[in-house]
């Protein structure tokens, strides 16, 4: 009878689902946020950019991070506003970013607040030292939208950083 | 049947046997895999079986008009897009692991197959509509039930002072629902009443009266108001479902684009005002407006809104397998308690106690409770065993469901009936045990009073 057939089927696929299910090893808990040693780490990683929404102010700001901290000047000038790279030559970013980026936090986003195209992102940029233990430093961070991206409308953070560096090393 | 008939019936059945085939062939190979590749193949698993699942159905007595069509509608929309959402982007699911979540799901799947696939068809499709006993409505009952429902839904709105504080909180409804469950119920009965009234002039082969369908158009808007977007979803299924079955049958094609764009506005429209009031209460610096929402935000929020907030039936699945058996144990006959006790005024109604992990996880704050699927409080209760067995049995009722609606001399009274039954399966699948049977036997204990003291037979009038 071809009915019972196809529910002769459907029962094959019930009992090789519960066995696999009963043998399945794919019960690593998943740890929800990073990983204790990941946190640990100053280093903006995939995963802190994925975890936040494409398209939004947040990923800007995460992406951002990640090019300073890994010192690729062009994507950090591609991340400001026309407003900005008319203001600010591609050598003087360049500069920069190679003073701030082994030193730059990683960046918990605490509030984001959007007014049209702009957008005020509240920041908490989170540096580990040796030992584990962290230092806060609060920023605001002006966003403007052209286009479809989300871009950073100020490079105040990044300047006085690196001059504040240039001063400190004398 | 005809020959050619036959054939095609013989061609549909060998098509279903191949898709469960390949869906046991994808579930071998994604056990053998772990991860993101693992959850794609057990989805992809999944989606096979729903096709077999489709395929019985439209083959069925009354093809897409039926209870079978109903529930693999609602799986697709309630289990398969999360499954795949999931499947696709693993960052979107913050709890357990998607993989193992959806071959659970895909567990139940089969054990709901297993209670539907091994009866036999009894009689030749219905081409036409359904050939129900007429019945006349008692307008004046009718009207009076509806009045009645108006005025519970008046009393719920009120019940928190202004109208308006409860209209501007739609992402709290939930929450302001809470306790109130007698008035909710009686609000639905203004549904009752005009679905009452539907039957009784579509079985005579008459069209609804004006008045009649002011109080649907009415009724429903109405109803929305309690911003229970599955009360709007069920109100117009019903409706649906009704008038195919015994007024007029229209082609699953000509219907399909409708239903598609109602059910967006449905899911995506309303849910978008209601996290857009959700965002507002939560950034009162920002207080952004709608249009900015809509535009701005929404989009870019459309995945992750859909599989962990409109519809995060996988997300609980995820939920429960990561708490029992190893942080809490089996819930066992708990859950046969609580909805034991559940029709209770919630004044009286004795505390079942829970572990606390599992209340701590499924019950985030005093008013706010998660609408756990069907899936997870049968695993909740007692593993795949109960998982298994619990589908199965539904498999069992909704053929059972489409039998009895192809019944001879079924009269109308009796049809509405298995409509608002089978339109419930749903909410069962959703809101699982107890909340989702409370949602499905009062809605037929519901309809049976309202269709039973507002029709009669002609003989009778």
């Amino acid at each position: 009878m071809r009915r019972f057939r196809s529910a002769a089927i459907a029962g094959g696929c019930l009992i090789l689902s519960m066995a696999g299910f009963a043998c399945g090893s794919d019960r690593a808990e998943r740890v929800v946020g990073p990983p204790p040693q990941a946190a640990k780490t100053n280093i903006v990683g995939n995963d802190s950019i994925r975890a936040t929404r494409a398209g939004s102010p947040e990923r800007a700001i995460m992406t951002w991070a990640q090019a300073v901290q890994f010192g690729d000047g062009a994507a950090v000038r591609s991340a400001y506003s026309a407003k900005v790279r008319r203001a600010v030559t591609g050598a003087r970013i360049a500069a920069a970013v190679e003073q701030v980026g082994a030193l730059l936090g990683q960046p918990e986003i605490v509030n984001t607040l959007r007014r049209g195209k702009r957008a005020f992102v509240r920041v908490a940029l989170i540096s580990y030292d040796g030992a584990g233990q962290s230092t806060q430093q609060p920023v605001t961070l002006d966003l403007r939208k052209e286009g479809a991206r989300w871009l950073l409308d100020d490079a105040e953070l990044l300047l006085e950083t690196a001059a504040a560096l240039q001063r400190s090393r004398g | 049947m005809s020959e050619r008939a036959a054939a095609w019936h013989a061609r549909d059945l060998d098509a279903q046997q191949w898709l469960l085939i390949g869906s046991g062939v994808l579930t071998a190979a994604g056990l053998g895999l772990a991860g993101q590749a693992a959850a794609l193949l057990f989805t992809a698993a999944q989606t096979a079986v729903l096709g077999g699942l489709l395929m019985h159905a439209l083959r069925g007595r009354t093809g897409w008009r039926s209870a079978e069509f109903v529930v693999v509608a609602s799986w697709f929309l309630l289990f398969t897009v999360p499954c795949w959402l999931y499947a696709l982007d693993p960052a979107l699911l913050d709890q357990g692991s998607s993989a193992r979540a959806t071959l659970i799901v895909n567990i139940a799947l089969y054990g709901y197959a297993l209670g539907l696939l091994p009866w036999r068809s009894s009689g030749p499709p219905v081409e036409g509509r359904l050939a129900v006993v007429p019945v006349q409505p008692r307008t004046r009952v009718l009207t009076a039930w509806w009045m009645l429902g108006f005025a519970a839904l008046a009393a719920l709105l009120l019940r928190h002072g202004n109208p308006l504080e409860y209209l501007s909180h739609l992402d709290r409804s939930a929450a302001l629902n809470l306790g109130a469950f007698y008035l909710v119920a009686l609000a639905l009965t203004m549904r009752f009443s005009v679905l009452a009234w539907a039957a009784a002039r579509w079985s005579s082969g008459e069209r609804l009266e004006p008045l009649a369908v002011a109080l649907v158009i009415a009724g429903t808007i109405l109803i929305g108001l309690t911003g229970g977007r599955l009360f709007v979803a069920i109100a117009i299924a019903d409706f649906l479902l009704l008038y195919v079955l015994v007024r007029r049958p229209i082609p699953l094609k000509r219907l399909l684009p409708y239903a598609v764009a109602a059910g967006l506005l449905i899911v995506f429209g309303i849910g978008t005002l209601k996290r857009y009031q959700g965002y507002n209460a939560t950034h009162p610096e920002s207080q952004v407006g709608i249009v900015e929402y809509v535009t701005d935000r929404a989009p870019g929020e459309l995945a992750s809104a859909y599989a962990n907030n409109y519809v995060d039936t996988i997300r609980l699945v995820a939920i429960a397998d990561r708490l029992v058996p190893r942080q809490a144990a089996w819930e066992g006959e708990r859950v046969l308690l609580e909805m034991a006790v559940k029709p209770l005024p919630r004044s009286i109604r004795p505390e079942i106690d829970r572990q606390p992990v599992l209340a701590r996880e499924l019950s985030p704050s005093d008013d706010y409770v998660y609408a756990v699927p069907l899936v997870a409080t049968s695993f909740l209760a007692g593993g795949l065993l109960v998982v298994m067995l619990v589908s199965g049995a539904l498999g069992v009722f909704v053929r059972s469901l489409d039998r009895w609606l192809v019944s001879d001399a079924l009269s109308a009274q009796r049809a509405v009936v298995f409509v608002v039954a089978a339109v419930s399966v749903p909410s069962l699948l959703r809101a699982g045990l107890p909340g989702g049977v409370v949602v499905l036997v009062g809605d037929v204990v519901g309809m049976w009073v309202v269709a039973r003291t507002g029709l009669q037979r002609p003989a009778d009038a």
